[in-house]
């Protein structure tokens, strides 16, 4: 009987022991103020219409008590940092929310970056506002349109790995009519 | 093809994607080549983009546990039946009742998403966890009972 209980005891803590260790493990990178937060969307197609036609498939979207979604996007990549591509696409699908929905979003967001050895870390970004994206989706539509010289990003690393890196070897730009007619 | 090239193809308003407009942050002269010659991907960018679709589904996953509801595991375990109807029963009418009963609650509540993250994806520890649980829901059963009534919730 006693062997028994002993047994039954020495169980228990294993399963405790197991149960906070993969807690531990799978919850940590979840940030705090999204804890107890009711998952609202995951893996969601908005659309937003109007004079700008923006789509954007959210990864996930919390509620807090107060009703404010706030958003988080998931990222798999060797650096452990968020970057400015984040903050657009997670501030484009604030827009396509509020736009679709007419729910209230939150001008933060979490960009959650996995690394190689399948660890995750919350980042909090401050987000663009509705103005700022539709004037990138303006400069977007410029750009394509020829209207708009195109800015060369500022990372040597992502030049070197480009597959469109000896297209981009001087200043010349595809549809480089349209810029000789502009400066000329 | 980009949506953009697409939307025009359909005659409707030019629309652009979140994950396009995000481009944007990345390179402006990308995002050019990309719309006149389609996406170039090198063999190890198509590695990572596997790997991120990977682990998009694994989050998705992730995140159906979590809105599943709050009797995690049982409902993991045993879909919504009869046996999850009874937990639910015990855990309102006997557990919360008393400060310990709530304070267990709460733990459960806290360890249980993970637990069934793990359980997810290995479904052999599923069967030995509806085994391990039988004593339990049978227990739960029988303080219901003596209680009066089956405990519909």
């Amino acid at each position: 009987m006693f062997e028994s209980a002993l047994i039954a005891l020495a169980l228990s803590a294993f399963f405790a022991w197991l149960l906070l260790w993969w807690r531990r493990r799978w919850s940590a990178w979840l940030p705090r103020e999204l804890r107890h937060a009711e998952l609202a969307y995951a893996e969601k197609l908005f659309r937003a219409t109007g004079p700008i036609v923006l789509t954007a498939k959210v990864d996930r979207a919390y509620r807090l008590e107060g009703g404010v979604l706030v958003l988080l996007e998931l990222k798999t990549r060797g650096f452990n940092r968020p970057y400015r591509s984040d903050v657009i696409e997670l501030s484009a699908q604030r827009v396509a929310i509020m736009k679709q929905t007419g729910e209230a979003v939150a001008r933060h967001g979490y960009v959650v970056v996995q690394t190689g050895g399948g660890r995750r870390t919350a980042h909090k970004v401050t987000l663009l506002d509705g103005a700022e994206v539709e004037a990138l989706v303006d400069r977007r539509r410029a750009i394509l349109e020829g209207c708009v010289q195109p800015q060369r990003t500022c990372a040597p690393n992502l030049c070197r790995r480009c597959g469109f890196a000896k297209n981009c070897t001087d200043d010349r730009v595809p549809g480089k009519d349209a810029y000789k007619r502009r400066t000329t | 093809m980009t949506q953009g090239r697409t939307s025009r193809a359909r005659g409707s308003r030019p629309g652009v994607s979140a994950s396009e407009l995000a481009q944007m942050g990345v390179c402006e002269r990308l995002v050019l080549f990309e719309h006149r010659y389609g996406p170039q991907r090198s063999a190890q960018q198509l590695v990572a983009m596997k790997r991120g679709d990977r682990e998009h589904r694994r989050v998705f996953l992730e995140g159906r546990i979590e809105r599943r509801g709050r009797c995690f595991i049982a409902t993991l375990i045993y879909g919504e039946g009869e046996e999850v109807t009874m937990l639910r029963s015990f855990r309102d009418r006997v557990m919360r009742p008393t400060r310990f009963g709530r304070a267990l609650i709460l733990a459960y509540y806290r360890t249980a998403p993970g637990v069934c993250r793990f359980l997810e994806w290995h479904p052999f520890l599923v069967r030995i966890m509806r085994v391990l649980l039988r004593p339990v829901v049978w227990i739960a059963a029988k303080t219901l009972a003596n209680r009066g009534g089956r405990g519909d919730v």
